[in-house]
């Protein structure tokens, strides 16, 4: 088989059409989201704590405590730096890069942490330990999911 | 008539809206409908291509068979799934074959090709070691049985993918 022979290829979107049901902790999370709460639980046992919140603690499995609110403000623990521009399947359009997903340890004494983007993309800029707030969407705009936090922003220590 | 194929960005940005790419349709309980719509290219390779090129153009199906332990695959794979031998030596297999086991969805999906309750089927084609997955059409659900003779019917456009067999009938139907 020589290799000048046409090869098959096909362009095609992938297009999957899904529904989804949050469940009630989840729920609860995402409507928190827009009334501008963070919204989380603890574990009555070991104090672990989860934002969104869950049925279950991961750690000891006894059943978690009530739907708590959590502070906006926390501490870069980790992060990654997303340098290839991905399509974002929520706009359709690639997304422009460089930019940062951290997880941060929420304030308030308990080790729960939180996922998002950074407001910061020059990776010079971002630090571990650096301190950020959650930057929610103005009331109006708010439709309960993710979105509805902007980003993460720079706050001094 | 090859219907011209759109470019990545307008399939994305102009078919599919923001508002449709994730809606919360309930609150109590909360509900969400979305779509998830990405780029995605196929490549059958050398083998797939040459499969698909011999069904589409001489409504042949072919298999490729190892020189080491003789099995002989359809579909074709470039290698030798028992021996990792490169395969090679193309062999042309009959278009008729036994049912060795099947499925049968009584639900509708947009994704189907044909009509529900749709009969899908592994199919060990005469010449062939391993079976092909296809949909056995022209049979009600409670015909179909394991040990099953078939035959397939080809499309009389067809195009260079699987689909160029619509499905596989009972042998003996439709003569």
């Amino acid at each position: 088989m020589s290799l000048n022979e046409e090869f098959i290829e096909l362009t095609v979107p992938l297009d999957v059409r899904y529904k989804w049901s949050a469940g009630p902790h989840l729920q609860k999370f995402l409507l928190g989201l827009k009334e501008g709460k963070m919204i989380g639980n603890k574990c009555p046992k070991c104090g672990h704590a989860l934002i969104p919140p869950v049925p279950v603690c991961a750690k000891c499995h006894v059943e978690m405590g009530d739907f708590m609110e959590f502070s906006h403000r926390g501490t870069v623990i980790s992060y990654s730096l997303v340098v290839d521009p991905i399509f974002d399947s929520g706009t359709g359009d690639r997304r422009p890069t460089p930019y940062a997903i951290a997880s941060i340890n929420v304030d308030g004494g308990t080790d729960a942490t939180f996922f998002h983007k950074l407001e910061e993309t020059d990776p010079e800029k971002i630090k571990i330990g650096m301190r950020v707030e959650a930057v929610f969407k103005l009331k109006e705009e708010r439709e309960g999911r993710i979105e509805d936090i902007l980003f993460l922003r720079k706050i001094e220590a | 008539m090859q219907k011209k194929p759109l470019k990545y960005d307008e399939i994305i940005n102009k078919v599919v809206k923001p508002s449709e790419r994730f809606k919360i349709i309930s609150e109590d309980p909360y509900v969400a409908e979305g779509r998830i719509i990405m780029p995605y290219r196929y490549f059958a390779g050398t083998v797939g291509t040459k499969f698909f090129n011999k069904l589409k153009e001489e409504k042949r199906i072919m298999g490729l068979r190892c020189p080491d332990c003789n099995t002989v695959y359809v579909p074709p794979r470039p290698t030798c799934g028992r021996c990792f031998t490169n395969l090679e030596e193309w062999v042309e297999v009959a278009n008729k074959g036994t049912v060795l086991s099947y499925t049968a969805t009584y639900y509708p999906l947009p994704i189907h090709p044909m009509k529900e309750p749709l009969v899908y089927g592994i199919i060990q084609l005469d010449g062939a070691d391993t079976g092909l997955t296809h949909i056995i059409g022209e049979a009600n659900p409670s015909e179909v049985h394991i040990g099953m003779r078939v035959e397939a019917v080809f499309k009389e456009q067809r195009e260079g993918n699987i689909l160029d067999i619509k499905y596989f009938r009972p042998l003996g139907k439709g003569d």
